[in-house]
């Protein structure tokens, strides 16, 4: 059971406490979402570096959208709340590290309890 | 330049005009399960929808996992045993709004359409008030999900914890897509 629970990394909501899974630039992401091979990926704690493109909020959620600056697909990073003072010092352009745990796809890439690193 | 390129150009900008789609990335789907044993309400604020105001199609892809509920044990069972993520990632919507106009400031519309969750289509009338502002369209609404009609098995144990009726709120706010 215990071992069920560190592997799913579903138990936690503070993502800083959890291990990181894989580390891997924006590109290499979008590149295995393009060959749908996230799967084993899903619910794991994953650290992605990439170029900040826009920042979001609303009703209090913020979300970094995270591009390798080529790709129309982005990487939405949906931000814990423990997280929100540290967006005012982020500006469109920086090169970011985020950590946060990979939920899938749509037409982008979604994390989710994003931590800024 | 001659008539025929004018008119060429003027063919290819109106059907390009005609075409124009509308993105929302992050669209908020909530669901409320009210019993008298236990309220379940849990929030997905990455919904991803386009919507066509020419052609009044509207499309809607929700990934399950996405979810965010107060509990984690929540999130667990609706993944993991009712939802069963891992073979059905994502419920979509694809629809039309019924006698929409592209131009009107607010207005209330039916949309007819396909829900489809765990592989299983059933069809749908949903009721949306549609804003429209410069350059975007909010479209809020809501649906009444019943989880009988999509095969989702609750443990006779949890029976009285999960409605049988799953209230679904949404909100869209759209931008133009430079696709």
């Amino acid at each position: 059971m215990v071992i069920y629970m560190a592997t799913r990394n579903l138990h936690s909501s503070n993502t800083e406490k959890l291990t990181t899974y894989k580390h891997m630039s924006t590109e290499k992401l979008i590149k295995k979402y393009d060959n749908a091979a996230l799967d084993h990926l899903i619910e794991k704690a994953i650290e992605v570096k990439g170029t900040l493109k826009e920042v979001h909020s609303k009703n209090n959620i913020y979300t970094l959208y995270i591009s390798d600056g080529s790709n129309k697909t982005y990487i939405l990073c949906e931000m814990q709340k423990d997280q929100i003072h540290k967006i005012p010092h982020l500006k469109i352009g920086d090169k970011i590290l985020v950590k946060g745990i990979l939920k899938g796809h749509l037409l982008d890439i979604i994390l989710l309890n994003c931590i800024i690193i | 330049m001659n008539k025929t390129l004018f008119l060429f150009l003027f063919i290819c900008m109106k059907s390009f005009s005609q075409n124009v789609e509308y993105i929302e990335r992050q669209g908020e789907v909530t669901f409320f399960s009210y019993t008298s044993v236990e309220n379940i309400q849990a929030k997905n604020a990455q919904t991803l929808s386009l919507l066509n105001p020419n052609t009044q199609e509207i499309a809607v892809q929700i990934l399950m996992r996405a979810f965010v509920f107060q509990k984690s044990l929540m999130h667990e069972h609706f993944n993991e045993s009712y939802i069963e993520s891992d073979l059905y990632p994502k419920a979509t919507f694809e629809g039309k709004i019924e006698d929409f106009n592209a131009n009107a400031s607010l207005q209330t519309k039916l949309i007819k359409g396909t829900f489809t969750l765990r592989n299983i289509s059933k069809p749908v009338e949903i009721k949306a008030t549609i804003s429209k502002t410069d350059n975007s369209y909010t479209v809020k609404g809501g649906l009444d999900v019943f989880i009988d009609d999509y095969s989702i098995k609750v443990p006779a144990l949890l029976s009285p914890n999960i409605s049988k009726k799953i209230e679904v709120t949404f909100n869209f706010k759209y931008a133009p897509y430079d696709n």
